[in-house]
Order: structure tokens, then sequence, then C-alpha cells
């Protein structure tokens, strides 16, 4: 048997900081890599165009925060720095996992066929929260409330750097450890769906926050009062706790809550370092197919070796699909708009996010009702017109955002199945017929249910300003459509199943964006001129004309999506049937 | 001689500077049992991608069942069958919606297409998972899925790209007679393959691609007796033609000394 015999050649480990410094120019190798293709470096730029509405939105809070701890910290008023570390928690720990649109989690893995250390293998971990931009929001944000506090008391610099350190510090092991635990269980695949469906819930539920406050309102800041104690015991706040001990010099205490941060950091490292130590050690949380049947009956067909009568005795009888109706109701059309139906409600996260704005417009309604409340039961008129009229254009238009939120990457999900179109006799154009079917029957489906619950909550809207919500709604749909198929071939991304941390290509989250402001700024323009001028009913048939026309121009450019899919056939492929 | 079922000319396909498909002219007759071979990176699976449309030449045509593929693509498109390298399966439908989708694709109507999606799921053994989701199947299962979802439209021609890669024993032998039998019936079958032994005993003829150009065409005894010519130019030792397996064809046509002479020679660190 051979065996190696030179034992010089045996690799020897290499130091920890090489081992991290490797994994850092992998990293960077496959992100300047990637750009070598034409969709990637377009993602990029659109996603500098978000990134910096990000940033400047990060600056404008971190400057506001530094001011008010400034201030704060001049008039000794600590205990409100506890409340802007909350913020800050809340924002940093919960925006990431309830946000779509985030980096994906850093799976090292990969990297465990090499001699990699744990240590280094954990450093790497931590190391990846640093990218994330609501980790850098909530660094910056840290920095400047130190800022803010040492210009108002440059006395109490030590603590800052050790307090607030330690909080920047906390919050970024947390973050790593709250991560690390909820992709554990997200790792199988129904558990993935249903916390995914969870996380919306809970995202939909902030919308009933206002509502709450405004009706229970004192219980709520009784509750938070009795239990004030514990609420300073928790991590977010300490900094602030400490802060306010050293400032009132209280030194001892100030180093008793400082402790106390220093605790829960190792905790949560425990923690977090528990977790990737399983990783470590090699646990294997893929979800293992399932197991063919171990009792095998021979059916009649295959004992006898032969094929399946119907499937070799002839050619098949192919329908030409040549007819329009033929093709919708017969054919690929159909065949795809069944997948998209199915699809759609196999995907927990893609109907939530379907469904979410029927939910949101109980919220409206109620506070609307609220708003009303307060001027003694009766609604100013301009409430009431609002309540009694917009409330059903508003909530379409609602709907239509997110329903149209999948049409710029409407092949997101087909993944491998793209081949399939690719291989199939259809062409293109069938293709995204299909899907806009399928979008345009899940819009009126909800506005039909939107409708209903409006009705319901005693909001039944006139006949004219139904009739122009509806005369609108084909116009906003086609040049959405128009412009979401061009997307969708042009810079496809591929989405996996009961995933929430995906994002579509940057830029078309941008030309969207763009669309939908266009879009809407010059529905409501019209419709504001509309009232103006006291007539509806000429709004209704303008916006008829104007869906004629975009339903003329879809058709026309439908036809051309099925040379562009050929012309765009090699990326497409390699973007979603990897 | 049988009508052309295939025929490609100056077939060729580039990818930067690299040319990975090099004028590649093949012909399949119809009712042929066709092995496609050659070693990792040859282009066996770019020509195919080609043969399938998946993948646009650079150069040359191919024609299928008479009709140029460019020109007539959604024709050509219903009478050919794939089963590609990555399955392109929708796993998120059960076996039986899929085989659905597919049959409704290909332009069958319901009734047919809910006839052959029983016929094919009770044949392929998969009756009893027909509503189960396809990403719970295994590896094996999804193979055969592929290769009912390939054929449920009766194809002319169909396009196997490694089709017995972990399927167990006993389905491969039940996949083999059906493939026959679809041979039998006039249909024409073009195969890839690692398994040298598979493609042996399936197919009748062969072609062999290296570098992107084809090196070797033509039915077994013919290419037994190519090598069997050359060795004997040369003077090597090698069998008698009859006796040559596909691995020693497929040996002395990629290079097998090359094979040998690295492995003595190179890596001396590994002793």
């Amino acid at each position: 048997m051979a065996e190696i015999t030179n034992s010089s050649a045996v690799a020897k480990p290499s130091p920890l900081a090489l081992q991290v410094w490797l994994v850092v120019g992998l990293r960077w190798k496959t992100f300047r890599n990637g750009l070598r293709s034409k969709s990637e470096t377009m993602h990029l730029l659109g996603t500098v165009v978000i990134g910096l509405a990000f940033t400047f939105m990060t600056l404008g809070v971190g400057t506001a925060i530094g001011v008010g701890s400034f201030e704060l910290a001049s008039s000794n008023q600590f205990q409100f720095l506890i409340a802007i570390l909350w913020g800050i928690f809340l924002f940093w720990q919960f925006i990431p996992v309830l946000a779509s649109q985030v980096n994906p989690g850093f799976d090292g893995r990969n990297l465990l066929r090499f001699p990699l250390r744990f240590s280094a293998f954990f450093l790497m971990n931590v190391a990846y929260g640093f990218v994330d931009p609501f980790a850098l929001a909530g660094m910056f944000w840290h920095l400047t409330m130190g800022i803010g506090v040492t210009l108002a008391r440059p006395d109490l610099l030590p603590w800052v750097v050790f307090a607030l350190g330690g909080s920047a510090l906390m919050n970024l092991i947390f973050n790593r450890m709250l991560f690390a635990w909820v992709e554990r269980f997200l790792a199988k695949r129904r558990t993935r769906e249903i916390l995914g469906a969870l996380f919306i819930l809970v995202a939909i539920s902030f919308q009933f926050i206002a509502p709450a406050v405004q009706r229970w309102g004192g219980s709520i800041q009784q509750a938070v009062k009795t239990t004030e104690v514990l609420w300073l015991l928790l991590p977010p706040g300490e900094a602030g706790v400490a802060l306010g001990q050293a400032a009132s010099n209280d030194t001892l205490g100030a180093w008793e809550t400082v402790g106390l941060l220093a605790v829960y950091v190792t905790v949560f490292a425990g923690l977090f370092a528990f977790r990737v130590h399983a990783q470590y050690t090699g646990e294997d949380l893929g979800e293992s197919a399932a197991h063919a049947p171990v009792t095998r009956k021979l059916p009649k067909a295959r004992a006898a070796g032969s094929v399946p009568a119907t499937v070799t005795t002839g050619q098949a009888p192919v329908s030409e699909s040549a007819s329009f109706a033929s093709r919708l109701f017969n054919g690929p059309v159909g065949a795809i708009y069944a997948k998209e139906v199915h699809y759609l409600l196999r995907n927990s996260i893609l109907v939530l996010n379907a469904f979410t704005p029927l939910i949101l417009i109980v919220v409206f309604s109620m506070n609307m009702s609220m708003s009303s409340g307060r001027h003694g039961g009766r609604p100013p008129t301009s409430l009431n017109f609002v309540t009694s009229n917009l409330l059903y254009p508003v909530s379409v238009a609602y709907i239509f955002l997110l329903v149209m939120n999948f049409c710029p990457n409407n092949l997101a999900y087909d993944g491998r199945g793209v081949e399939r179109l690719f291989m199939s006799p259809v062409k293109f154009r069938d293709v995204m017929l299909a899907k806009n079917l399928f979008h345009s029957s899940v819009i009126i489906f909800e506005a039909l249910l939107a409708l209903g619950v409006v009705a319901a909550l005693g909001h039944w809207p006139p006949v004219r300003i139904l009739l122009v919500t509806w005369a609108a709604l084909p116009f906003a749909a086609c040049v959405h459509f128009i412009v979401g198929n061009w997307l969708s071939l042009q810079y496809p991304r591929k989405f996996e199943f009961g995933m929430r941390r995906q994002r579509p290509s940057g830029l078309s989250v941008l030309i969207s964006l763009g669309l939908f402001f266009a879009m809407n700024g010059m529905l409501a323009m019209s419709a504001i001129l509309s009232l103006w001028f006291g007539n509806l009913w000429v709004l209704a048939a303008v916006y008829a004309g104007l869906s004629l026309a975009a339903i003329t121009v879809y058709r026309a450019t439908l036809e051309s999506t099925s040379s562009q899919a050929l012309r765009q056939r090699d990326s497409l492929l390699e973007q979603l049937a990897r | 001689m049988s009508q052309p079922a295939i025929i490609t000319e100056g077939l060729s396909r580039a990818f930067g500077g690299l040319l990975a498909v090099d004028h590649v002219d093949l012909r399949v007759d119809a009712g042929q049992f066709f092995g496609f071979l050659g070693p990792n990176g040859a282009g066996k699976s770019t020509t195919i991608r080609m043969l399938t449309g998946l993948l646009a030449p650079t150069a040359g045509r191919i024609e299928l069942l008479g009709l140029d593929f460019e020109r007539n693509s959604v024709e050509v498109k219903r009478q050919i069958g794939v089963v590609p390298e990555g399955l392109a399966l929708y796993e998120r439908l059960t076996g039986n919606e899929f085989l659905t989708f597919v049959g409704r694709m290909y332009g069958l109507d319901r009734a047919t297409t809910a006839q052959r999606t029983s016929d094919l799921l009770d044949f392929m053994d998969l009756a009893d998972r027909s509503k189960t989701l396809i990403v719970d199947y295994s590896h094996g299962m999804k193979k055969k899925l592929a290769l009912a979802a390939a054929v449920i439209h009766g194809p002319r021609i169909l396009f196997l790209d490694e089709p017995f890669e972990g399927v167990d024993a006993i389905a491969a032998g039940t996949l083999k007679n059906m493939l026959h039998n679809m041979t039998g019936h006039g249909a024409t079958i073009f195969l890839t393959s690692h398994v040298l032994e598979i493609v042996e005993r399936l197919c009748s003829h062969v072609a062999i691609i290296q570098k992107g150009r084809i090196v070797a065409q033509g039915s077994l005894d013919e290419l037994r007796a190519g090598v069997a010519a050359i060795s004997h130019v040369e003077g090597a030792t090698t069998s008698p033609a009859q006796k040559l397996t596909l691995e020693e064809i497929f040996m002395a046509v990629v290079g097998q000394e090359g094979v040998v002479r690295k492995s003595e020679d190179e890596l001396a660190w590994l002793k």
C-alpha cells in the first residue's frame, strides 16, 4: 500500500493572522471577480446609490444623537441616554432580521476542509459582523454619542471609552450570536418557512404600536415604570446607567455596571462560540433528501421491461398552440400560470408579502378612526374625506406596491427550472405573459378583497373613486410589466424558497423605485388636478385612455421579450441555474 | 442509408478567448443509440447544451430531424427530450405536478398529460411519492423524474447527460430497457457518460471529443478497427481489434501514454 513517506511534506499549521488574512483575500477576490460580469457591475452601481441614501440617514441620525447626547450630558440627564441606547440596540439587532435587504450571513463551513484553527474560525465569524451596514451605523451612533458626552463632560472620557465601547462590543457580539442561532433554526426548510412567516407577522405587528399606544398609552407607561429596575439591568441600557453613575461620582456603582456589561459580553460570546464550535466540528444542518421506499413493487410495465405504451406508440398529440386562447388555457401559458400558483402557495414569505396589505388596511382604518375620535367623534371635513374616499385607493396602491415588488425579478424562484423553459417548445413571450397574468390576477383578487375589507370597516368608496382606481390599475400594471419584464431578463437574481435575506439586483431596485415614484407622482398629480376642477369622471376617462394605450404598448413589447431572452440566455442560465 | 436525426456542421462555441467546441461535425442516424464521450473539459456538455437550445453556437449549424435548429427552434424542441446535467426541475412542485407542467409545456392536452403522468410515475416507481415535493426526493428519484419529463411527449430524439449517475442498479436496468425500447420504435438517443461500460453495452455508435474537436466517430467496430490499424502502424502490442474494449479505444484515442507518464514523473513530493 502506498503511503506518504516524506513526513516533512506535511503542512505545518499556519499562523492565525495569516489564516484570517487569506480568508479576507478570498472574499475580496470573490467580490472582484464577480464584477467581471456586467450584471454584477450594474448591481454594484445600484447598491452604491442605495448605500449613499443609507449613509446620509446614518450621518443625520448620528449628528442628532451627538447633539442630543451633548445636551443631555450638559444638563445631567443621563437617564435619557438609556432610551437612545435602547433605540440603537433595537435598530442594530432587529431591523437586519426583519428587513429583507441585508447581506447574506457568513457561512464558513466551506473553509472547514482546510486546517483552520477554531480561534481563526471564530474571529472570522465575529469580524463578519463589521461588514453589516446596520452594525456600521450602530457603531457610528455609539461614537457620536461618545463625542457628545465627552464634549459636555471631558472628565467622563475614560467611562465613555469603557461603557460605550463595551456597549458597541455587546451589540456586535449579540448580533452575531442572534444570527448564528436564528440560522441554526432556519436551517430546516419547514422551520425556515414558519419562522419567515413569524418574522413578517412581527414586522406587521409594529404597525399596531401606534393604535395600541393611543388606546392603552397610560397602562403601558405605568407598566414601564413598574419594571424600571429590570430595564436598567438589561444590557442595552447599561452604558447609559454607567455614565450616569460616573457623572454623579458613584465610581463603584459605575464599575459594577461596566462589570455587568462585561459579563453580558462574555455570556453572549460564549453562546456564540458554542454555536460556532458546533459548525467547526462539522455539524451538518443540511436538509437530507427523503429516502426511497424500502419495499419495491414492480409495476407490470417495468417487470416486462417495456416502455409505457402511451409514451412510445407515436408522437405526442401536440397542439399547435397558435391561438391566444389556446396558449392561455391549454398550452404553456396555462402551465406556467398553474406553476406560479403552486409556487406562491408554497412560499410562506411570498404569501405573507402578498397578503400583508390586507392586514395593514385594518391598521390604517384603526389609525384613522382613532384620529377621528380625537375630534369628539366627529371627524373634520378633510379627515372625513380621507377616511371615506381615499382609504380604498390608498389600500390598492399599497397592494400594488407589494405585489409589483416581484415583477422586476420574476424568474427569481424558477432557479434551475429556467433551463426547462429554454428546452421547451415555448417562446419567452408566453413565459412572461403567464407571469404577468399571474401577478395581475393576484392584484385583482386582493383589490376585490380590499374592497370587502374597506366596506366591512364602513368606508365603502363612492362609485367615481372606485372607477378612477380601477381605471388606473391596468395603466400602472402594464407600465410595471414592461419595465419588470425587461429587468427580469436583463438583471436576474436567484432567490431561495423561504429565505428572507435575499435581494434583487441593486439596479433593478433603483429603477423600480424610480418607476414607482414617477408613476404614483403622475397619478397623484392628475388626481389632485381633477379634484381641483371637481370632476373625477374626467379623470376616470383619462386613466382608461392611458390604460388602453399602455396595454397596446405592452403587447408590442411582450413580443420582444422572446428575442431578449435568447440574447440574455447565457447570463440568465448563469445567474439562475447555478 | 438511414435518415440523419442529428447533423452538425462546423459547430463551434467560444467563451472569451477559449474555444470550447471547435468545428464539430456530427452525424447521428435515426434510431441510433449514440454515445458521446470525452475527458473532463473536452466540450461534451457545451455540445449537448448547444444541441438542446441551452447555449447559442458562435459558429456552425445544427440540423435536427431535417430542421435547422436556429430557424425552427420551437418546432425542433417539440420533438426532442432532454435530461440536462442539472436536471432542470421545479423542486417546489410535486412529481405529479411537475410532469403535468412539462406535458402542458409541450402542448399535450389535459387528458393525455394525466394519462402519461400516471404511466410514467408508475413505471419509474415513483407513484407512491407522486404527491411529495421534488425537493424531498433523493438524487436517484430526481433523475428518474427528469427522465420521465424528457419522454412524456414521446420525443424522436432524446439527449441524456449522465443519465445513470446516482440511479440504483434496478432502476438503471429498467431505464436501459426503456431506452432500448424507444430506439426500437425509431427514436434516437444521444448519451454522454463517463461510465464507459454502460456506453459500450448500450450504444451502437460513438463519438469521442477532445479539446473541443471530434477525434473519433463511428460504430464500435469501426473504432476498434481504426485503433488497431494505428497500433499496427506504430508497432504497439495492443489487443487484437475484435477484443478491444471501449475503455482501451478511449485511452488509445485520448492518449493513455500521457496519463502514465504524468503519474510517474510528476508530483514527486507525494512519494
